[in-house]
C-alpha cells in the first residue's frame, strides 16, 4: 500500500507545489512498465514508446483530471487501456495478433539464460490464444503487478470477475503448454 | 470452484514462492484450489513470462522536455481563434456605429421646452399693436 500512496503523493507534491522532481519519479518509476504493458498487448514498441509518452505529457499538462479515488497506478493504466482500445480500432489489427507479438518479442535480444527458449515460444503462443479482457487481466497482474481492486478499477469489473478471468487465463496457457488427455480429447 | 471467491493471497503466492517454499499452512490453503502439479505448473508459467518480461528491452528516451505554461503570461499571449477575432472587431464596429448615430441625432434635434399649463401666461397686447384685421367695428 505505501507503493500507492508513495505514487499519489508525488503526483499531489507535482500538482500542489508544481514540484517537477516528483514527477520525474513518476516517469521514471512507470515508464518502461507502460511501453511493455502496450508491447505485451501487441502493439509495436515504437508506437507502445509513443502511446506512453503521450500519456505522460498527458499527465504533465491536465495533473488535476487525477481521480482521487483510484491509485495512481489504477488511473495511469486505465488511461493506458482506453489508448490502447483505441489503437485498437484505429488501426485495425485485431486479427493480427500473433504477428505484432512475435514481432515485440522478436527484440528480446539476450533472452534470460533461467528461460527455455521453445517455452518462451509456447507461452507466446498461448497468450495469444486468449481474449483481449483476459491477456489483459493476466499482463497486468502479473506483468505490471497490480493487485486485483486496482485491476477491477481498470476493466471496471467487479474483483469477483477479475480473479475468475486470471484464473482462466493461467488455467488456459497451462493447458496449452502442458495438453493433458483430457483437454487434448 | 467457484474462482470469484480465490483469495487474492494464492495468485500472489504463484508469483513469489515455488511449491517446495510454501509453508505447511500455505501449502493447505492452495491445495484447496489447486493440486500440487497445478501449482507447480502455474508458478513455472508466471516465472517464465516474467523473466521473459525483464528481458525486453526499452529505451529509456530522453525524458519529456514540456514547458509549463506561466499563468500569468499565458492569458496575454495565449492563441485567439479567428472566430473570436472577427466577433470582437463587428462588436466594435457595432458599439461605434450606434455612439456615433447617437452623438449626430443629438446635436441635429433643436432644443424644445416643453412648459406645463400653468407655466403658460398671456401676452399682453398694446393697442398700438394689436392687429387691425382682428378689430371688428359694432
Amino acid at each position: 500500500m505505501g507503493r500507492e500512496q508513495a505514487d499519489e503523493q508525488l503526483l499531489i507534491a507535482f500538482i500542489d507545489e508544481n514540484n517537477e522532481a516528483a514527477f520525474g519519479a513518476l516517469y521514471t518509476k512507470h515508464y518502461k512498465q507502460l511501453v511493455k504493458f502496450f508491447m505485451w498487448l501487441s502493439m509495436p514498441q515504437d508506437e507502445a514508446q509513443d502511446q506512453a509518452q503521450n500519456i505522460f505529457i498527458k499527465i504533465y499538462n491536465n495533473p488535476l483530471l487525477f481521480d482521487r479515488t483510484l491509485t495512481f497506478k489504477s488511473w495511469l493504466y486505465a488511461i493506458a487501456k482506453n489508448r490502447h482500445a483505441n489503437y485498437m480500432r484505429d488501426n485495425k489489427v485485431r486479427f493480427k495478433h500473433t504477428s505484432l507479438f512475435a514481432e515485440n518479442i522478436s527484440v528480446v535480444k539476450e533472452p534470460a539464460a533461467n528461460v527455455d527458449q521453445s517455452k518462451i515460444k509456447l507461452i507466446v503462443h498461448a497468450l495469444d490464444r486468449l481474449s483481449e479482457k483476459h491477456k489483459e487481466v493476466f499482463i497486468l497482474k502479473y506483468v505490471n503487478n497490480l493487485t486485483i481492486n486496482e485491476i477491477a478499477s481498470v476493466c471496471q469489473c467487479s474483483p469477483g470477475t477479475v480473479k475468475s478471468r486470471l484464473f482462466y487465463s493461467i488455467k488456459k496457457i497451462k493447458n496449452i503448454i502442458h495438453p493433458t488427455k483430457k483437454n487434448v480429447v | 470452484m467457484n474462482t470469484d471467491e480465490l483469495p487474492e493471497f494464492v495468485f500472489d503466492l504463484l508469483a513469489k514462492k515455488d511449491f517446495n517454499d510454501l509453508s505447511a499452512n500455505e501449502k493447505e490453503l492452495c491445495m484447496a484450489y489447486m493440486t500440487a502439479e497445478d501449482y507447480m505448473n502455474y508458478a513455472d508459467i508466471i516465472r517464465s513470462v516474467r523473466s521473459l518480461d525483464a528481458s525486453i528491452p526499452v529505451d529509456p528516451r530522453a525524458k519529456i522536455k514540456v514547458v509549463k505554461p506561466n499563468r500569468s503570461s499565458s492569458l496575454l499571449f495565449r492563441p485567439v481563434p479567428f472566430y473570436q477575432c472577427a466577433a470582437a472587431v463587428i462588436l466594435t464596429c457595432a458599439c461605434c456605429y450606434f455612439l456615433f448615430s447617437q452623438a449626430i441625432t443629438n446635436r441635429s434635434t433643436p432644443d424644445v421646452e416643453f412648459m406645463k399649463a400653468d407655466q403658460i401666461k398671456g401676452v399682453p397686447l398694446a393697442e398700438d399693436a394689436y392687429p387691425e384685421a382682428l378689430i371688428v367695428e359694432m
